[in-house]
């Protein structure tokens, strides 16, 4: 594993990115977690992760244009690398692996 | 997009520009925005939408955003901060502050409370400074205001006050000034609305308000008119006296009141700024009738505001000049010049000055000291935590990275025990201002405003630095190998010399403290074992002022009589009697030119300014001022039409040397009449204990009496208990007249010793702080030294050295820094000791001593501290001992 772990928050990232599709911003990042985990996360938090995948290749990202509802400020559009997703499905497939057959023992506790 | 769109928080918009630079920062507060105006637009209402931006603001503050990290994972993540730096502390470094505070709560507490105690005193020392030196005075330009003082170099009178003549004089002469002003001193007595009661105040001349640049807090101040003679009485009240007896009544302007006996106009309200200059409650216009006024009565403070661009310099030869036009013009202002002194220095006078600089040196000391104390507390801490820095190093920490922890761990106490320390403060302002004597200090009001804050607060993190340098450089120096080879030999004799030298300097600033200590408390304990010259026990004191428009002619005279017949049968009462103004106390402080004919040591017709009282019968017997020659006043000696006065025993050297005074004359300047001396007393201390004043008095039948004149009444007990008597006897003479002004001799005497009682309590309290800390200093190095060499000592024992050899070596050890940081420390009190020269009386700065007892006194401190890790050497078993690593 070592510095090729997903951590969780990454991994939440690049969920968000697989479901958004291409040329999601961040506010689009963490609308998305909040309407799904129910948890608010600051701008700051998800650049920082973008950042970290940004430097391992799993994402690439691009500036868009300034829009009025932004106050005539850029926004940053991410999106998700083969790579990424390839990373994203094997730590899905380990994590399913791991949870399969768990069901009714994970629900009963 | 309608109307008036509301914007997003601005100082959330702020704070996160702050926190993010360049592109990062553009695409965070994008963000921010468009979630705002979505949320408008959704139908959310502005406050919701704001305090959401808040909370997603705040959210991106570093340790908010690990936390929030750390709740998915736990993972370190690289640093993406914009001030990244030595000084940039996160969340971990205060963590692991905040475990190794806890650690040992106890040495915490003692560290923090070392801090707390020194910022605090400093901060307190301070705000007095601040409100004496630093803060602006209250008027409109101050530097360009002057007082303009007489001055006669040949009587040593560097600075005195003006004559009324003169002041006119200058202000049509000199050219160098937008405007002038004058104020005297005077006593009223307000009757028609109330009880009547008796205030201090002053005369003002009209100009004085605008040169000043103040403004009346309502109604108006003096014009040009009120002073004609002749003109119906106006009067200004002080804000307090509007307060308290008018209910700060928008009708009391234009009020009519009866000021001594007079009817008079309240016309306005002066602002508090007037006080410090010309202090009380109640001010009439100056008014100016040249042909009754001489040239050398000097009553009147003249000052001046020099035009813009006219230094004082200048100023200065202008008026010398003019001076000397004068002194040619008018026989009587021969060797009479004129100084300008600025307002800076008229307010702060050189021994306040002085004695506040030397507190502020002093806690300085006491903060340095305990500085250097927590230094050394972090050095030996630091020592038993180098495995845990080195191993840290090893695995990857950079040097930054651990400096950084260092001082943050000294921060982190430096930035409680200041905290604690402001805490003392705050609560010790307010006391200090409360105890300070009225008119120690040239302004009103001690308190802790911006300025002294913000120097607690830069004092706070110097200190933190101060402190934490030291055992931070080192802590970044370690290696593992250094560690792990048998416990790095080097490094430790490398941070004991560190201690001792720390431990020399606390000691060396302990003796500069205790010697200035001793030297002020030997003041004091002179200064109240002074010969006062007169008995103050068991009299009490009270003023009268009779309004000079009920009390025409003598009839003031036989009031005085009457009250003093009365007084006199009066069951506890041995003796009453009456003067201008009694030692000490708030009455008439007046002086005079006189001169004498005849043989004498001084120049012919040479006038010496002389303080003068007008006393009553029996006066000199009731303060117990003892009669050396002649006799004292009687009744009837105004009566008889005898010009007689009574001389004090230095008045009468000064004029006639050793000759026999009785029978010899004296007069006034400007007036011929002749004065015949008929008795000599014994001199009286006036004005300052630590100087005798000569002086003459006038037989009370004979020059009559002035508004106010103080009573003073000789009990056989408790002088408060006839003041119910004093009371009832004046009310049944007049009803109208208010007794004020009620102290006992022994209450005047202790409020003039109160400059020296401070500052000597004040050094003796951080003298004895810095030696207890700076004994702690010596202890903790020593038992620290003790520590280390354990395996040594116990090798020693188990060798044959005795417990009494042991027990020297440890002391030998700790008194050779103590010896050196004593030598050290008396040799810079020597060089210092001279800007003490003005604060200490009867004794000399470098009373050897002071010195030696000081010396002694710290030499068996750092003994003592010296005793306890010695007893612990000489108990170590060697068995054990040997055992150790």
């Amino acid at each position: 594993m070592g510095r090729h772990h997903l951590g969780a928050f990454e991994q939440m990232l690049l969920y968000a990115l697989v479901r958004l599709g291409p040329d999601a911003s961040g506010l689009d990042i963490a609308r998305l977690i909040e309407e799904r985990t129910a948890r608010v996360i600051s701008p700051g938090a998800i650049y920082a992760g973008m950042d970290r995948l940004a430097d391992r290749k799993l994402v690439t990202s691009r500036l868009g244009d300034p829009t009025p509802q932004r106050g005539g400020k850029r926004r940053r559009l991410y999106r998700a690398t083969s790579a990424g997703v390839a990373r994203l499905r094997s730590a899905h497939e380990a994590l399913g692996e791991m949870a399969r057959g768990l069901q009714p023992k994970l629900h009963s506790s | 997009m309608t109307t008036r769109e509301p914007n997003p928080p601005r100082l959330a918009r702020q704070f996160v520009a702050w926190r993010f630079s360049g592109e990062r920062q553009e695409i965070v507060l994008g963000d921010l925005d468009e979630a705002f105006r979505d949320a408008l637009a959704g139908g959310d209402s502005t406050r919701r939408a704001s305090l959401r931006y808040w909370r997603q603001a705040l959210a991106s503050l570093p340790p908010r955003r690990r936390r929030f990290e750390a709740s998915f994972e736990s993972v370190a993540t690289p640093s993406n901060d914009r001030h990244p730096g030595v000084l940039d502390m996160s969340l971990n470094d205060f963590r692991h502050t905040g475990r190794f505070l806890l650690k040992s709560p106890w040495w915490t507490i003692a560290v923090v409370l070392t801090i707390a105690l020194a910022i605090g005193a400093n901060t307190a020392v301070f705000s007095v400074v601040n409100a004496v030196m630093l803060r602006p005075l209250p008027f409109d330009q101050p530097d360009r205001l002057v007082w303009i003082a007489e001055r006669n170099d040949r009587l040593n009178l560097p600075t005195f006050a003006a004559s009324i003549l003169n002041y006119s004089g200058w202000k049509s002469q000199a050219r160098s000034f937008e405007a002038m002003g004058a104020f005297g001193g005077a006593t009223f007595t307000l009757t028609g609305s109330g009880e009547p009661e008796q205030f201090a105040g002053g005369q003002l001349t009209p100009s004085l308000f605008g040169v000043l640049g103040l403004r009346p807090v309502a109604g108006r101040s003096f014009a040009d008119g009120d002073d004609r003679p002749g003109a119906p009485l106006v009067i200004m009240i002080s804000d307090a006296l509007w307060r308290h007896r008018f209910n700060r009544d928008s009708g009391t302007i234009g009020r009519h009141v009866t000021v001594n006996g007079v009817e008079a106009t309240i016309v306005g309200v002066a602002p508090t700024a007037l006080a410090p200059l010309a202090g009380g409650d109640i001010w009439r216009p100056l008014t100016i009738d040249p042909g009754r006024e001489m040239r050398l009565n000097h009553w009147v403070l003249a000052v001046g505001r020099l035009r813009s661009g006219v230094t004082l310099a200048a100023g200065q030869a202008e008026m010398d000049g003019v001076a000397r036009n004068m002194s040619e013009q008018y026989a009587e202002m021969k060797d009479w010049g004129v100084r300008l002194v600025t307002f800076h220095d008229f307010f702060l006078n050189p021994q306040l000055g002085t004695a506040l600089l030397m507190l502020l040196c002093a806690v300085g000391c006491v903060l340095l000291i305990a500085s250097a104390n927590v230094a050394n507390l972090l050095l030996a801490r630091s020592a038993s935590r180098r495995r845990e820095m080195a191993v840290r190093v090893a695995l990857g920490a950079s040097r930054t990275r651990i400096i950084r922890q260092v001082l943050a761990e000294s921060l982190a106490l430096s930035a409680i025990g200041g905290v604690s320390g402001l805490a003392l403060a705050a609560w010790a302002v307010p006391a200090i201002d409360a105890v300070l004597p009225a008119n120690l200090l040239p302004v009103s009001g001690v308190r802790l405003d911006v300025t002294v804050i913000a120097f607690a607060v830069a004092l706070t993190v110097a200190t933190g630095l101060l402190f934490g340098i030291a055992p931070a450089w080192r802590s970044a120096r370690l290696t593992l190998t250094d560690v792990l080879k048998g416990s790095g030999r080097g490094a430790t004799s490398d941070r004991k010399r560190l201690g001792n030298v720390l431990a020399a300097v606390q000691l060396a600033l302990a003796t500069m403290l205790l010697v200035a200590a001793s030297l002020l408390t030997q003041s004091l304990l002179r200064l109240q074992h002074v010969t006062l010259g007169f008995d103050a026990g068991h009299v009490l004191t009270f003023q009268l002022a009779l309004p000079s428009a009920r009390y025409a002619d003598n009839r003031g005279m036989q009031f005085y009589q009457q009250l003093m017949t009365s007084l006199r049968a009066s069951p506890g009462v041995q003796g009453a009697a009456v003067s201008s103004g009694i030692p000490f106390g708030a009455g008439n402080f007046t002086t005079t030119p006189i001169a004498t004919t005849g043989p004498s040591p001084l120049p012919p017709d040479a006038a010496v300014p002389t303080p003068w009282r007008i006393v009553s019968s029996a006066y000199f017997k009731t303060m117990r001022i003892p009669l050396l020659r002649g006799r004292e006043f009687l009744d009837a000696d105004g009566v008889m039409g005898a010009n007689v006065v009574i001389v004090s025993q230095a008045t009468a050297r000064r004029f006639w040397g050793e000759a026999d005074p009785l029978g010899r004359t004296l007069h006034r300047q400007n007036d011929r009449r002749e004065y015949t001396v008929v008795g000599v007393v014994g001199d009286v201390r006036h004005t300052v204990l630590s100087q005798e004043s000569p002086s003459i008095y006038y037989s009370s039948s004979l020059i009559g009496t002035l508004p106010p004149m103080d009573v003073v009444v000789r009990t056989d007990g408790d002088p408060t208990s006839v003041l119910p008597l004093i009371r009832q006897q004046v009310r049944q003479l007049d009803p109208a007249l208010p007794v004020s002004t009620v102290r006992t001799m022994e209450e005047w005497v202790s409020t003039s010793a109160a400059p020296s009682r401070l500052n000597a309590v004040l050094m003796v309290a951080f003298a004895v702080v810095a030696l207890s800390i700076a004994a702690i200093g010596i202890y903790g190095v020593l038992a620290y030294s003790v520590n280390q060499r354990t395996r040594e000592i116990g090798l020693r024992m188990a060798l044959g050295a005795q417990r009494g050899e042991v027990l020297r070596l440890i002391v030998r050890e700790g008194m050779k820094v103590g010896a050196l940081g004593i030598a050290i420390g008396l040799v810079a009190a020597m060089g210092v000791s001279r800007s003490l020269a003005s604060l200490v009386f009867g004794v000399t700065v470098r009373d050897p001593w002071t010195y030696v007892i000081v010396a002694a006194t710290l030499g068996l401190v750092a003994l003592a501290a010296c005793a306890l890790p010695a007893r612990r050497a000489s108990r170590v078993d060697p068995v054990i001992a040997l055992r150790q690593d």
